[in-house]
């Protein structure tokens, strides 16, 4: 694991150092300003605000964002042919693919601290109920994460960029529609299982309403901990193949 | 030439045992996912995938043997059931940690903490000798309010040590157990609670339907109590002094109150005093209260004692005594039983009828609930800001008299406005519907309209109100223009509070925190737009702007 | 240091690598010399441990490059064929990540000597993306060289550069030459010959010749090449008719006749002009040719054609 922070590192420095990452950073607040704006309009002297709106929004935006940030990861140096290097350096193949997710995950972090700004702007107009706008960062986050991990997959799976970015937007979409499931399914126990698989399902009925259940983020976790797993597998798989 | 395209060497003999194990492979793997069985799916695909094998092995052994001993086999292989292994590890810690119900509520107002009072009750549940089990009917599209709810239902399983246990119901795919809920499914009702049977069915006689408000611990609690308490609770409903029909549902009638209090698990019943007195017998010693609603005449003396004897045994009386133009009107100046009332609780009703000229209701001779005493489990619910449907509304109501050195505590609950007052020439509005304030004659407002008093040593209760009509439908039906929630709230209260009911079951209303954003007029709105919506972005582009010239341009 | 037994690489059903093997000793160069597609880079990959063999063993400073990956690659410096960068990264930033993640210990100090050894120090600040491509060569031996590893391999580190800086490049790999065992691929003849102590020369996954330059030109010595024309069949035809006669080795097409070479240290011309008359061709012309090591390279990777 020594290489871990060394490729963490220059991935960081690569996120900030990228004009594609700032452009996908201006996308991300203009559509959270959109959101943001909308909803103050109609609550201003109505109703309190959601607590948890930007995370509510950012469940749908992250299927599109998150597989954008991770695509590059690993099907970039693939491509160019650095993975070769890398390989044959004397790292594991873990702490590379550890190394390079949780620099997505900081730049993600980074991303969502920008919306922290709305917070202030709330703070400054209503009594916003702090502490669930807590939970349900930190849930976004951990969902983020998730998404981030899914993306990552993809990237480990195929050279292409554009591939692998569109292949993370389809299992994330697929991973998402929880309330679509009852409409889909007819038997609500194969239902419930699927619901329980999916991103929304965890995000929704817990941290969205400001609870913080310990088994949603162990799903969060356990899918970051099994697709990273996978995507080591995957690269490590060219070492066998 | 001809004869050697057909000759099939022992290679391809060797590929097609490996395609067909392959093939029989994962027919037997789809089939048994399919169904989780083992059906003949299943062995099909296992006895191709053997043949195939033994075809292969026999055929080409070098390769086959290769295969299996391979790298490529192994490593992938392993990595796949390492995968597995990993996933099913993840998946039972995930069941571990949802069995475990561990929960940490950030909402500033608790909303996801059980209260104290709640699990109270809980640990009530746990003593008792059967379990509860709460019955939820959801759709399959459902699926997500459902998960919602059960965040909740959940806390109340886990903080009843699995005393109380969640049932989820598709109404569609099982009608039969939904059959019995049709009514109360139609009035969108979907939640249920009630004993378990030892045979591991729901009793039915005992479920209470769990009203579907946003407060949800609220309606969860109270039906859990209304289940603990159903049966324990008995109401009688005098119907020999002229009351009020308490089995009628016409306007005149009160069957909606009666409704209510079956619906809350309080069992109703009704006697005639005259026919106790008659026979000589005493009020059933099951009665929890007894409801005198509206009675169009005085008692007689033997109907008195039944009702002393009663109280002398620590009843709980609800008397709605209404005014009529009558000599012997129910409670009338010079009755004994208003004489009675009078030394035992030191309340007694007067002939005055309150008028109130600035009554926001139909006319002055409508008193609403002009104030209310608050902190009181009588008028809990009642005088809500900002809705006036939660007063109540009386009719031609009678000024109720409250000793104030009375010989046991008692009190006001409800009186009428300062500008109203207790008329005397009770004539005049009958004949003439005239009514002047008269400061001789008359009794100054505010005037009590509902009193209540009870007795320390002998638990003897009584809820006093000076009007009859805001029992009938006719002011409780939603469909009625005299409608006022108040009504049915106060007598509910009353009767909670009558029978100790309330004591067990009712839950303490929590206020939730609802602040709306404050109004910070257009130009905020405009500033506040303009940073989120074009100086943050911007400033992103502009970055992003510069880090390209920095890179591709100037070097 | 490294030792290549039977090593084979297939790529479906395509066979890369045919079982070759070889050593390399310290303080040796040694060139692999192939055409294009002879299975140079996939060589070099498995010994880098990128890819594993098929078949066969690797063994580099002793350790096995498939069960004890990472001690070797902590001795293996690796230059790709193609020198892939990090685009965005400066010169600098470049040499020191590999510095890091290949745990050098004082990475300044060692990042500023191979910058200064490959003349790349003025550059240090500047982005990958605007080196030439001579300078990117350099930057891929910067990258090789900065943990200062004991074995060197090199995908052809010349190709596609011009001869002033192919001579840089070329100075640089036989500088290593002290105590480092090099291989170094390349399918131009004239810089193996200089820069190498040894060359292997491969084609089609096969090693078809072995031995420092002189050898490899001493064993040539001892073969004869004769150019003919002739006429009066097909082009097909006459070949296969030479083909058969006793003792040719080879025989290519050309565009004008056919260069035979022949094994025996025997003149064989006047058995040639004989049989050929024989056969019935007319021939039109009949001349020795010298044979150069540029020659023992087109025949020797040539005899296998299919
Ligand atoms: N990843 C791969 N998958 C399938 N075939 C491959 C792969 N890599 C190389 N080959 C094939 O293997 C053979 C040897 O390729 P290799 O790249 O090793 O040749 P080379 O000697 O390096 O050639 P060049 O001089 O062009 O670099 C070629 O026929 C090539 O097409
Ligand atoms: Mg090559």
């Amino acid at each position: 694991m020594t290489g871990t922070p060394i490729i963490f590192r220059r991935e960081l420095a690569a996120y900030f150092t990228s004009p594609v990452a700032y452009l996908i950073a201006a996308a991300f607040l203009v559509f959270t300003a959109i959101t943001f704006n909308q909803d103050l309009a109609f609550a201003i002297t109505v109703r309190p605000v959601d607590p948890a709106l930007i995370p509510r929004v950012l469940t749908q935006l992250l299927i599109f964002i998150a597989p954008l940030l991770t695509m590059r990861l690993l099907a970039e140096e693939n491509r160019e042919g650095t993975l070769e290097l890398l390989l044959t350096a004397p790292v594991s193949d873990a702490s590379i693919v550890i190394g390079k997710y949780l620099a997505a995950w900081v730049y993600y972090t980074f991303l969502l601290a920008l919306t922290l700004v709305y917070q202030i702007i709330l703070v400054n107009i209503a009594f916003p109920d702090m502490s669930h706008t807590l939970g349900a960062y930190i849930g976004i986050w951990l969902y983020g994460g998730a998404t981030l991990a899914v993306g990552l997959v993809f990237s480990a799976l195929t050279e292409s960029q554009v591939l692998a970015a569109f292949l993370g937007m389809i299992a994330l979409l697929i991973l998402y529609f929880a309330d679509r499931i009852g409409q889909i399914v007819a038997n609500i126990d194969l239902g419930l299982i699927i619901f329980q698989l999916t991103l929304q399902g965890h995000f929704i009925p817990t941290f969205a309403q400001g609870v913080i259940r310990a088994e949603d983020i162990v799903y969060y976790a356990g899918l970051i901990v099994v697709m990273l797993f996978v995507s080591i597998r995957l690269v490590e798989s060219r070492r066998w193949r | 030439m001809q004869a050697r395209s057909i000759v099939i060497t022992r290679r391809h003999l060797g590929q097609l045992g490996s395609v067909l194990l392959g093939l029989g492979a994962v027919v037997a793997l789809t089939a048994f996912i399919w169904s989780l069985s083992f059906n003949e799916f299943v062995a099909a695909g296992l006895i191709i995938g053997g043949l195939g094998a033994a075809l292969w092995a026999a055929m080409t052994p070098q390769e086959f043997k290769a295969f299996f001993t391979g790298r490529q086999v192994q490593r992938s292989t392993s990595a796949i059931f390492t995968t597995l292994l990993l996933v099913a590890i993840v998946t039972v810690f995930y069941i571990i940690v949802q069995r475990a119900v561990i929960v940490s509520d950030l909402t500033i107002d608790r909303r996801f903490t059980l209260t104290e009072q709640t699990l109270e009750l809980l640990r009530v549940v746990e003593r008792s000798p059967r379990p509860l089990r709460i019955l939820g009917f959801y759709r399959p599209q459902d699926l997500l309010q459902r998960e919602i709810d059960d965040a909740y239902w959940q806390l109340y399983e886990a903080a009843s040590n699995g005393a109380i246990t969640r049932q989820y119901v598709d109404p569609i795919r099982e009608p039969g157990i939904a059959a019995p809920f049709s009514q109360a499914l139609a009035a969108n009702y979907y939640v249920f609670v009630g004993f378990v049977n030892p045979d591991g069915t729901l009793d039915l006689s005992t479920v209470t339907p769990v009203s579907n408000q946003a407060t949800q611990e609220r309606s969860m609690t109270e039906a859990i109590a209304r289940v603990l308490a159903g049966g324990s609770f008995k109401v009688y409903f005098e119907q020999g002094l002229q009351t009020l029909d308490a089995l009628s549902n016409s306007q005149q009638g009160m069957s909606i109150l009666n409704n209510n209090l079956r619906a809350n698990g309080i069992v109703t019943d009704a006697l005639r005093l005259s026919d106790l007195a008659q026979a000589g017998q005493t009020i059933p010693r099951d009665a929890s209260a007894l409801i005198i609603a509206r009675p169009q005449r005085e008692m007689t003396d033997a109907e008195l004692a039944v009702v002393r004897e009663y109280v002398e045994r620590g009843g709980a009386l609800f008397i709605a005594a209404d005014f009529f133009p009558t000599s012997d009107v129910f409670l009338n100046a010079s009755s004994p039983f208003n004489a009675y009332l009078w030394e035992t609780f030191g309340l007694r009703m007067t002939d005055a009828v309150v008028v109130d000229t600035r009554s926001p209701g139909p006319s002055a001779l409508h008193v609403v609930s002009a104030q209310v005493v608050t902190e009181n489990v009588l008028t809990a619910g009642l005088n809500q800001p900002n809705d006036p449907s939660t007063a109540t509304m009386f009719h031609m109501a009678r000024a109720i008299e409250v000793n104030p050195q009375p010989p046991v505590p008692n009190g006001t609950v409800i009186f009428s406005s300062e500008q109203s007052w207790g008329e005397t020439d009770t004539r005049a509005i009958v004949e003439r519907n005239e009514f002047i304030a008269d400061p001789d004659a008359d009794l100054r407002g505010p005037l009590s309209l509902v009193a209540f008093a009870e007795n320390p040593a002998t638990r003897a209760r009584i809820v006093l109100v000076g009007d009859g009509e805001f029992l009938t439908n006719g002011y409780t039906s939603a469909q009625s223009q005299f409608y006022a929630t108040g009504n049915a709230t106060l007598f509910m209260n009353s009767i909670g509070w009558l029978t100790g009911f309330s004591q067990q079951v009712t839950f303490a209303p929590r206020a939730f925190m609802t602040t709306p954003v404050l109004f910070s007029g257009g130009q905020q709105l405009d500033v506040i737009a303009f940073i989120t919506l074009f100086l943050m972005p911007g400033s992103m582009l502009a970055i992003a702007g510069f880090i390209y010239w920095r890179r591709y341009r100037a070097a | 240091m490294i030792e290549v037994e039977n090593l084979v690489k297939r790529y479906g059903n395509m066979t890369a690598v045919k079982g070759i093997n070889f050593r390399v000793e310290p303080g040796e160069i040694v060139g692999l010399l192939g055409p294009n597609g002879a299975g140079k880079t996939t060589t070099m990959r498995m010994l880098t441990g990128f890819m594993p063999p098929t078949e066969g063993t690797i063994q580099i400073c002793g350790f096995d490059v498939v069960e004890d990956s990472m001690s070797v690659r902590q001795r293996v410096g690796y230059m790709p064929e193609r020198v892939p960068v990090y685009p965005d990264m400066t010169v600098e930033g470049y040499v020191t990540f590999w510095a890091k993640l290949r745990g050098v210990r004082d990475v300044r100090a060692r990042v500023h000597a191979v910058l200064e050894q490959f003349q790349l120090l003025d550059r240090r600040k500047q982005l990958v993306r605007f080196l030439s491509k001579g300078l990117r060569q350099r930057l891929g031996l910067a990258q090789a060289l900065v943990h200062q590893p004991p074995v060197i391999i090199l995908d052809e580190p010349t190709i596609g550069i011009d001869p002033r800086q192919v001579i840089e490049v070329r100075d640089a790999v036989r500088s290593l030459r002290e105590g480092h065992a090099v291989l170094f691929s390349s399918h131009i003849l004239s810089e193996v010959e200089q820069v190498c102590d040894r060359v292997i020369i491969i084609n089609h996954g096969q090693i078809v010749g072995e031995g420092t330059p002189e050898t490899l030109s001493r064993q040539l010595a001892g073969r004869q090449q004769v150019f003919v024309v002739v006429e009066g069949g097909s082009d097909a035809r006459i070949s296969a008719f030479l083909r058969k006669i006793p003792d040719v080795v080879h025989v290519r097409a050309m565009d004008d006749g056919f260069l035979i070479t022949t094994k025996s240290d025997v003149d064989l011309r006047p058995t040639l002009s004989r049989l050929i008359t024989q056969e019935g061709f007319t021939i039109v012309e009949m001349r020795a040719v010298d044979a150069s090591l540029e020659d023992v390279f087109l025949t020797l990777t040539e005899t296998k054609q299919p």
